[in-house]
C-alpha cells in the first residue's frame, strides 16, 4: 500500500504528466499530418483555373457556419468545465459542462454527417473529381478527429465518476482537453479553405 | 582550418542545392497563383516542425525550470 502511494506522490510530483506529453507530441504529429494535407489542397486548388469545378455542388456555406459555431461553442463549454471541476476541488455535479459539450460535438459531427448524405446525393463523391476527393479526404479526416474526441470526454465523463483520485482526473481533463481544442481549433482554417476560399 | 575550409564549401555549395528545389522546379512556367502557392506551402512544411518543436522544447524547459525552483 505504501508503495503504491509512494509511486502516485511521485506521478503527481512531476512537472509535466506522462500523459499530457504523450498527447502533445500527438497533436504535433497530427498538425503536421493537418499541414500536408491543407498544402496539398491549395497547390492543386491553385493549379485549376475553375473551382469548384463546373457541374459540381456547391458546399453548403451556412449550415457549416452554424456547425462551425456549434463546435467552437463546445470547445468554450470544456473550458468551463475544466475550469469549475478545478476550483470545486472535483465536484462532480459539473460534469454538466462536460455532457454539454460532448452533445454539441455530437451536433456537430450529425450535421457533417447530413451534409456528406445531401452531397453524395448530388453526385459529389470521392471519385468524381480532385474537388470531392479533397472535401472527403481533409474534411472526413477531421470529422474522424471529432469523433475520436467524443469518444475521449466520454471516457472522461466516465472516469469523472469513477473512484480516481481528483489528481489524476485533472490530468486527464489537461490532455483531453488539449485534444478537444486542437480538434476546436484547426476546423476555422478547414472551413475558411475548403468552403469559402 | 580544415573545419573553416569545411564551412566554406558548405556556404558555396548549398545554394546550389537549395536552387534545384523539385517544388519551384515544377512551378516553373505555370500560373502566378501556383508558384504562389508552391512557395507558401513549402515555408508552412518547412516552418510549422521547427516551430512545432522549438515551441515544445521551450515550453519543457520553463516547466522543469518552475518545477526547480
Amino acid at each position: 500500500m505504501n508503495t503504491t502511494s509512494n509511486i502516485s506522490l511521485e506521478q503527481t510530483k512531476r512537472p509535466i504528466s506522462s500523459g499530457l506529453l504523450g498527447m502533445i507530441f500527438l497533436l504535433a504529429t497530427e498538425a503536421m499530418l493537418f499541414a500536408g494535407f491543407i498544402s496539398s489542397f491549395i497547390v492543386n486548388k491553385s493549379a485549376t483555373t475553375i473551382w469548384p469545378p463546373i457541374g459540381q455542388p456547391r458546399l453548403p456555406i451556412v449550415v457549416t457556419l452554424i456547425s462551425t459555431l456549434i463546435l467552437i461553442a463546445s470547445g468554450i463549454i470544456y473550458t468551463f468545465f475544466a475550469r469549475k471541476y478545478k476550483a470545486s476541488v472535483g465536484n462532480t455535479s459539473t460534469q454538466i459542462y462536460l455532457i454539454v459539450s460532448a452533445l454539441l460535438g455530437a451536433a456537430f459531427v450529425s450535421i457533417q454527417g447530413y451534409e456528406w448524405i445531401q452531397l453524395l446525393s448530388f453526385g459529389l463523391t470521392s471519385r468524381a473529381n480532385l474537388y470531392g476527393a479533397y472535401f472527403y479526404m481533409i474534411i472526413g479526416i477531421h470529422a474522424l478527429h471529432v469523433a475520436v474526441g467524443l469518444a475521449l470526454l466520454l471516457y472522461l465523463l466516465f472516469f469523472v465518476n469513477s473512484d480516481a483520485s481528483v489528481e489524476r482526473i485533472k490530468d486527464r481533463i489537461v490532455f483531453t482537453g488539449a485534444y478537444w481544442y486542437f480538434v476546436v481549433a484547426i476546423w476555422p482554417i478547414l472551413y475558411y479553405l475548403v468552403y469559402l476560399s | 582550418m580544415i573545419f573553416i575550409f569545411a564551412i566554406i564549401i558548405f556556404l558555396v555549395f548549398i545554394p546550389d542545392i537549395a536552387i534545384p528545389c523539385p517544388l519551384c522546379q515544377s512551378a516553373q512556367g505555370v500560373a502566378p497563383e501556383t508558384v504562389t502557392a508552391y512557395k507558401s506551402t513549402t515555408l508552412l512544411l518547412a516552418l510549422l516542425p521547427i516551430t512545432v518543436v522549438s515551441g515544445l522544447a521551450y515550453w519543457i524547459y520553463n516547466k522543469y525550470k518552475r518545477y526547480e525552483q
